[in-house]
């Protein structure tokens, strides 16, 4: 009966669960994408427990060496990654050099130690990187330390020399849009900012050997080459003026990614690097807390926002039921003349509500389904994150949640067709 | 007659709850509480007047004097896991070494309520055969409760292995942990226990193993522990004047970790 009421009036029905659902899907999909992007983040916080930089913010030498998002608090002497490699309780340390670009994707500077030791966080043991065609390049941290000395010496260190710097490994999503399969060739250009505008180092000329498959991390929108290629390029060779030892010294690296043995090696190091002057150690994991509580505010409004619309979708059923209710006193009457009790009148509108709002509420939940799936593109191409858009159990709870207040918010009306007296309303219509 | 104005307020309740979730709120500076040696606090904190001399328990109680005890021993483990006095302030290895010794001879057969600032304080000599003070090797097998600091390696959720310690990053004055200030904790049953800034409170079976690998100390202290509780945040350098109930409110700033 409470099925067959909503169909005989399709657009009232149909308009107010519309509204509803907006309202869900607009709170389930700001919640989504929140946890989501959160999600995202900590899963890429992961490759390494601690981010090794100049000093500091270290929220922003953990955006810029692990997100590529801003630029890089500056550098720190090359001398200490070689002293980190010697460290008690150190697993592993990956030099990194960030500042150029190509067509947009950050060229990143690392060891071929990268590929072979970084895992994502899995739950378990955590997923090396795999690469989706080619090979990767190679480049030992020996090679990189050779090239150091000799550019400590004030040897004159050319391309020419080392070839084997003109390699580079794609992300995924770099692969794609900027065209770079296996045997292109590119010049990477100077500065974070890129553009038809941007300098080119038209000196070195990179060889696409590898490219990775997706990772759902910034990792696939990042072009990676030998580190070394950093120090070669014309105008990042140390100078008179520029060889100073300080956060601008070419002799350097924009970051360390380092993987310690966690408990008392890793907050021993930790601090050890903290103490430092000239360096800071930043744990990624903590940053990225922080960052999302930094955000938290903002998103708390958007919540609240969100479920008034809901509060107001809600009240829009009522208004809409309670504007039926004069239209229906006489069907009420019939009911009540053919021996429907009040108190079915009373379920029967109260029902009807409740429908309506549960409709409305997944048909929300579908919504904030295809709103997340959009976004989420949108998020990946820009962040390299990748979102789920799948509905969490807190999203069902939601759908229960609108269905009672629509069941609630439904009593206002029924209590009309309850009050109905079936013998004054027939009457009258005689 | 039903009444109408009740209508509109019930509906509302949910859907602002479901908004709260939205209260993630961790703490962005990790409450560092305190770090060894201070001077301050140079006198042992007593849970009770039962236990005004220390050094007069002997190290493992016997049965037998448990029994005799039994009044003392019961009063100092509730006092124990109160949160009154569960910090120690013994800021010299001997107030340390009579914590732990009280600790164990109130616990009886029961569990060992332990402050991981008492488990270390002794030099660790890694060319000793064994390096481990007699009193922290009682400790081996038995049931503890510990009280202490996430130290998560790089995981954010169902983190089932992770390190207690008794102070946060924050601290740029204390000094670091050191290997017998350290204690990994995995939980041996469930999911795993998400990232928390908050107080932890851990149970179960406490090792005390020397092991080396690859040249690297392997974790002295290890529990494998059943039951794994966020506190609120306790404060143990609040003074003594503040109940623990209080102490814990003050802590109330930080917010309880919600699942969002």
């Amino acid at each position: 009966m409470v099925l067959r009421n909503l169909r005989r009036r399709p657009l009232a029905t149909g308009l107010t669960s519309v509204s509803v659902a907006l309202g869900v899907a607009l709170f389930a999909a700001v919640g989504a994408l929140r946890h989501a992007a959160e999600h995202g983040f900590q899963r890429s916080a992961g490759i390494c427990d601690q981010v090794v930089g100049a000093k500091g913010s270290p929220l922003q030498l953990v955006l810029s060496s692990i997100y590529y998002l801003g630029a890089s608090p500056g550098n720190v002497s090359w001398d200490l990654w070689r002293e980190l490699r010697t460290w008690k309780g150190v697993r592993w340390a990956v030099p990194v050099a960030i500042g150029d670009t190509h067509r947009g994707y950050r060229v990143v500077g690392v060891s071929d130690e990268f590929f072979s030791r970084v895992r994502l966080p899995n739950g378990g043991e955590g997923d090396p990187l795999r690469l989706a065609e080619g090979r990767v390049f190679d480049y030992p941290p020996e090679r990189f330390e050779a090239l150091a000395a000799e550019l400590d010496a004030g040897g004159d260190a050319h391309l020419e020399d080392h070839p084997e710097v003109l390699r580079a490994v794609v992300g995924a999503e770099a692969a794609a849009g900027a065209g770079l399969r296996v045997g292109a060739r590119f010049a990477p250009a100077h500065g974070l900012e890129g553009g038809a505008a941007a300098e080119r180092h038209a000196e070195a000329e990179v060889e696409v050997v590898g490219v990775l498959e997706p990772t759902g991390t910034p990792i696939d929108r990042a072009v990676f080459v030998p580190v070394g290629l950093y120090h070669l390029l014309a105008g990042h060779r140390p100078t008179a003026e520029t060889a100073t030892g300080g956060a601008r010294d070419p002799r350097g690296l924009s970051a360390i990614y380092l993987r310690t043995v966690p408990g008392m090696y890793q907050i021993r190091i930790w601090r050890r690097l903290n103490d430092r002057l000239d360096a800071q150690s930043a744990r990624p994991v903590d940053e990225v807390r922080k960052l999302f509580r930094l955000v938290g505010g903002l998103d708390l409004a958007l919540r609240a926002i969100s479920a008034l619309v809901v509060v107001v979708a809600v009240a829009g059923v009522v208004a809409a039921l309670t504007n039926t209710m004069a239209a229906r006193r006489r069907e009420f009457a019939v009911l009540r003349a053919l021996g429907a009790r009040r108190r079915t009148l009373l379920g029967l509108v109260t029902a009807e509500s409740a429908a309506i709002a549960f409709l409305g509420g997944v048909l929300g939940l579908v919504l904030a389904g295809v709103l997340a799936a959009v976004a989420s593109e949108y998020v990946r191409r820009n962040t390299g994150v990748a979102l789920s858009v799948l509905p969490r159990p807190a999203d069902l709870a939601l759908v229960g949640a609108v269905t009672l207040a629509g069941a609630l918010a439904g009593l206002l009306p029924a209590v009309r067709a309850y009050r109905t007296e079936p013998a004054r309303v027939l009457a009258s219509q005689l | 007659m039903a009444d109408r104005t009740a209508c509109p307020v019930p509906f509302v309740v949910p859907l602002l709850t479901l908004g709260l979730g939205a209260f993630a709120c961790d703490d962005g500076a990790p409450p560092s509480p305190a770090s060894s040696g201070d001077a301050a606090s140079a006198a042992v904190v007593a849970s009770s007047p039962a236990e005004a001399d220390p050094r007069a328990v002997p190290v493992a109680a016997p049965d037998g004097a448990a029994s005799a005890e039994d009044g003392t021993s019961g009063a100092a483990a509730e006092g124990a896991t109160s949160g009154d006095g569960f910090w120690s302030q013994a800021s010299t290895l001997e107030e340390r070494a009579a914590n732990v010794r009280r600790a164990l001879a109130a616990a009886g057969d029961g569990p060992v309520h332990l402050d991981i600032h008492d488990l270390g304080g002794w030099e660790f000599d890694e060319n000793a055969e064994q390096p481990f003070p007699e009193y922290v090797l009682a400790l081996d097998g038995r049931r503890v409760v510990l009280r202490g600091f996430m130290l998560p390696d790089v995981d954010f959720e169902n983190i089932r292995t992770f390190h207690l310690v008794r102070s946060l990053w924050a601290c740029c004055f204390g000094a670091p942990p050191g290997p017998n200030e350290v204690v990994r904790v995995t939980l041996v049953e469930g999911d795993g226990i998400d990232y928390t800034y908050q107080t932890l409170e851990v149970e179960g079976t406490f090792h005390v193993v020397f092991e080396m690998t690859d040249g690297l100390l392997d974790d002295l202290y290890r529990l494998d522990a059943d039951r794994a509780v966020e506190l609120g945040f306790d404060d143990p350098l609040a003074p003594a004047s503040v109940s623990p109930e209080e102490r814990r409110k003050l802590g109330e700033f930080v917010g309880t970790d919600v699942e969002f």
